[in-house]
């Protein structure tokens, strides 16, 4: 083998492999015909490869099946952040209950209008409007990042802890877009029963909240688990952002916390790197768990259980 | 259409033709301006057989290598008919103007 063709295969080693397995051998015809080297054909070959990966990684997409696991994104995600809107207000209600003088002022005006989002969010996603589906998420969305904003600048550490709210209800936003909707997805009644879990769990006795937690958490999981195998693998996908962002928090902004925990005095906001980390973490483990799900489901694809 | 999709199309369009074919092809075509790398023609390849535009015509085995002929499909032949169309339009456009304004320039001077 020659030095140019060693090099040239190593070049189209990085297309997909049914790029490479199509036209491998005849782009190298190709390649070593013409004669030309050099970092042009070089960078040529890499773009192409890389837009090749592009393309692989996107069209699985187009898939219907993603589309009817966005509705059942949207309408589990809809449900559990009504369900957290709601706790919240019962948790405000339940302090103006047993302390009369309690200030629960900052629960109008932004904090309504992320309960209502979802609210109509859920509305949409029953009814099968994407309009209503799309406009609630949306205000819900923006509640969410409106509500831990007002304090960012004493408190950055409110934005890092309510990041996840953020993950999610973008999560929600998107699948009310792209989602087909088809019947209410099997499991619902556990994703309701969690909801109200999650309610009862903020008015519970201190000692409580974490096994509640815990139990709303696992009846989630069991919603999902009944979910239709061909759409479950691409719920949890659509799941692993919000998972990924306890990780990158805990990791990621363990000292950025206690600096500011220890210097009330210089409180070191956010820098946009740290804003880019935020953005791209979350975005990658979607790519990353779409990618798994993909690969679990090729070997399957010959069998009956692949449809 | 981008360029390198007018000129695969225009390429396959005088009859099928193998990859370093194309090449050479629309070399000589634009007189050497454009001359194709691997990556760019193989990506336009592939994209234009997923559009259904070109097919696969023959392959062969030429010194122990692979050598896949493309033709132009009837969608393929209307969409370069289209295409040719437009950019005849556009070329008449500029050439009338460029000719209003020479005259026009030339009054100016005159």
């Amino acid at each position: 083998m020659t030095t140019p063709e060693k090099r040239f295969r190593r070049l189209i080693a990085l297309y997909p492999k049914d790029h490479r397995a199509e036209y491998g051998e005849e782009m190298l015809g190709v390649l070593l015909a013409d004669g030309r080297t050099g970092p042009a054909v070089t960078a040529d070959l890499v773009r192409a490869a890389l837009g090749a990966r592009f393309r692989e990684t996107f069209a699985g997409f187009r898939d219907e099946r993603w589309r009817h696991a966005a509705y059942a994104v949207q309408f589990f995600g809809s449900l559990l952040l009504l369900a957290m809107a709601v706790r919240r207000f019962a948790m405000a209600i339940l302090s103006m209950v047993r302390w009369p003088g309690y200030d629960i002022s900052p629960f109008y005006g932004v904090d309504m209008v992320r309960l209502l989002g979802w609210a109509v969010a859920l509305t949409g996603a029953v009814l099968g409007i994407r309009l209503l589906g799309v406009t609630g998420a949306a205000a819900g969305l923006a509640g969410e990042i409106v509500a831990p904003f007002r304090y960012y600048l004493d408190t950055p550490a409110q934005v890092l802890n309510a990041y996840w709210i953020f993950v999610a209800a973008t999560v929600v936003l998107i699948a009310a877009a792209v989602s087909a909707r088809r019947a209410i997805p099997r499991g619902w009644p556990f994703v309701v029963a969690a909801g109200v879990v999650l309610i009862a769990q903020g008015m519970a006795p201190l000692n409580l909240r974490v096994p509640l937690f815990g139990a709303a958490a696992v009846l989630t999981l069991i919603g999902v688990a009944r979910l239709d195998p061909a759409i479950r693998g691409r719920v949890i996908a659509f799941g692993v952002p919000v998972l990924a962002v306890f990780p990158l928090i805990r990791l990621g902004f363990d000292g950025f916390v206690r600096h500011n925990m220890g210097h009330p005095e210089a409180i070191m906001l956010i820098s946009p790197v740290q804003w880019a980390v935020l953005v791209i973490v979350p975005a990658a483990a979607f790519v990353v768990a779409a990618e798994i799900d993909r690969r679990f489901r090729a070997p399957m694809a010959g069998t009956s259980k692949g449809a | 259409m981008r360029e390198p999709t007018f000129l695969v199309l225009t390429a396959l369009a005088g009859g099928p033709q193998h990859g370093y074919a194309v090449i050479e092809d629309i070399a000589g075509m634009t007189g050497g301006r454009v001359r194709l790398r691997a990556g760019t023609l193989y990506a336009a390849l592939d994209r234009l057989r997923t559009e259904g535009l070109i097919e696969a015509d023959r392959e062969e085995i030429v010194q122990s290598r692979l050598r896949r002929y493309y033709r132009l499909t009837a969608t393929g032949e209307r969409s370069l008919t289209a295409e040719t169309a437009r950019l005849r339009t556009q070329a008449t456009i500029a050439e009338r103007r460029l000719r209003i304004r020479r005259i026009e320039l030339g009054g100016a001077t005159s």
